[in-house]
């Protein structure tokens, strides 16, 4: 009776090495160990440039492994293309990449501020406010900053609430809404990759 | 006199919870800071982004609120200007993006290979507007 191989693809991965290997991009399983890790060991591509993707279809997968092991069966789950990321590590870049991550900081301090002000003078956020001591306190009251102070209070607890989290520790386990739009976008990001790699026939696939 | 007080301080404390939580679902839900961070393989700082995010919007809603004198010079308030402009630019981009504007256009007009050049287009025409609504303004 032959094997049979389980191979769960990654959605996408980034490759430490130049050789890829099948280990690199999936998980393996199988009831014969020896099989398993010989699977594990077989190469896929190898990335020359220094900044690379490569989108690689099940297909050829397959296709490697039965020109190795030609009597297993094997059994896909997970996704059916994954795409490499190649990258080299270089100290150079840390600081460039550290000077745009400073801008980007920067972007979300003063634009945060920029545009609440902004929504302030929309909505005219002062003469709401008066209307409200109109209506709770009377005309002629002192005016105390009462208003102003709870709704700053309040915008601020809002934020903290929202994003989950202050400086260091979160309040629940849940990812914060960031994080959650970030692995979104990465998705997305993948999907028009794979796609557009098959539409210009740049993905590996079998023959 | 007290209980007025107590309650305008309620009113005023849920709604500014409310306009944080619209606000801020809009901002991080138009996507400029996956983008951003994508771009210098940073997502591992999301955390300071969202810090940074919540201490502006809070410092500076308390700034405008109470007409808070804060001199920093031109430089400072050019550079605060800059970064303000950069933020509106980006989600002014983001928005368009959300609501598919560009794709449809593209579409229609059989712009696909020229697209960058409508980018272009698109912000030159931003920066011209602004300055004409500055100047209107001054």
């Amino acid at each position: 009776m032959a094997d049979i191989l389980y191979l769960k693809l990654s959605e996408s991965c980034l490759a430490e090495k130049r050789k890829v290997k099948i280990k690199d991009v999936a998980t393996v399983m199988s009831q014969n160990p020896d099989l398993k890790y010989g699977v594990e060991k077989l190469e896929l591509m190898n990335f020359s440039g220094s900044k690379e993707q490569q989108v690689i279809s099940v297909m050829y997968i397959l296709e490697v492994i039965h020109d190795n092991y030609a009597d297993c069966l094997v059994e896909i789950l997970g996704a059916t293309d994954v795409v490499v990321y190649y990258r080299t590590y270089d100290t150079s870049d840390n600081v460039k990449q550290f000077l745009k991550f400073l801008m980007i900081c920067f972007i979300a301090f003063f634009g945060a501020g920029f545009s609440i002000m902004s929504y302030n003078s929309d909505v005219n956020m002062a003469g709401q406010l008066d209307v409200m001591q109109n209506i709770f306190v009377g005309q002629d009251a002192e005016a105390f900053p009462v208003a102003g102070i709870a709704y700053s209070l309040g915008l601020f607890i809002g934020i903290i609430v929202f994003f989950n989290h202050g400086v260091k520790k979160k309040f629940s386990d849940d990812p914060t809404p960031l994080q959650v739009q970030m692995r979104q976008y990465e998705q997305e990001v993948n999907q028009t990759v794979i796609t557009d790699a098959a539409r210009k026939k740049e993905s590996r696939d079998a023959d | 006199m007290l209980i007025r007080y107590t309650l305008l301080a309620l009113a005023c404390f849920a709604s500014g919870i409310a306009i944080a939580g619209g606000y801020f679902a809009f901002i991080s839900l138009i996507g400029i800071f996956p983008k951003l961070l994508e771009k210098v393989k940073g997502a591992r700082h999301y955390m300071i982004i969202e810090c940074l995010l919540a201490y502006g919007a809070g410092i500076a809603n308390v700034l405008y609120l109470f007409n808070i004198p804060l001199h920093i010079m031109w430089a400072g308030y050019a550079v605060i200007c800059l970064f303000g402009g950069i933020f509106v630019g980006c989600l002014a981009g983001a928005l368009t993006e959300v609501l598919n504007v560009l794709p449809i256009a593209s579409r229609r007009f059989n712009v696909r290979r020229n697209m960058p050049y409508v980018i272009y287009g698109l912000a030159a025409g931003k920066l011209v507007g602004s300055l004409i609504s500055v100047a209107i303004i001054m």
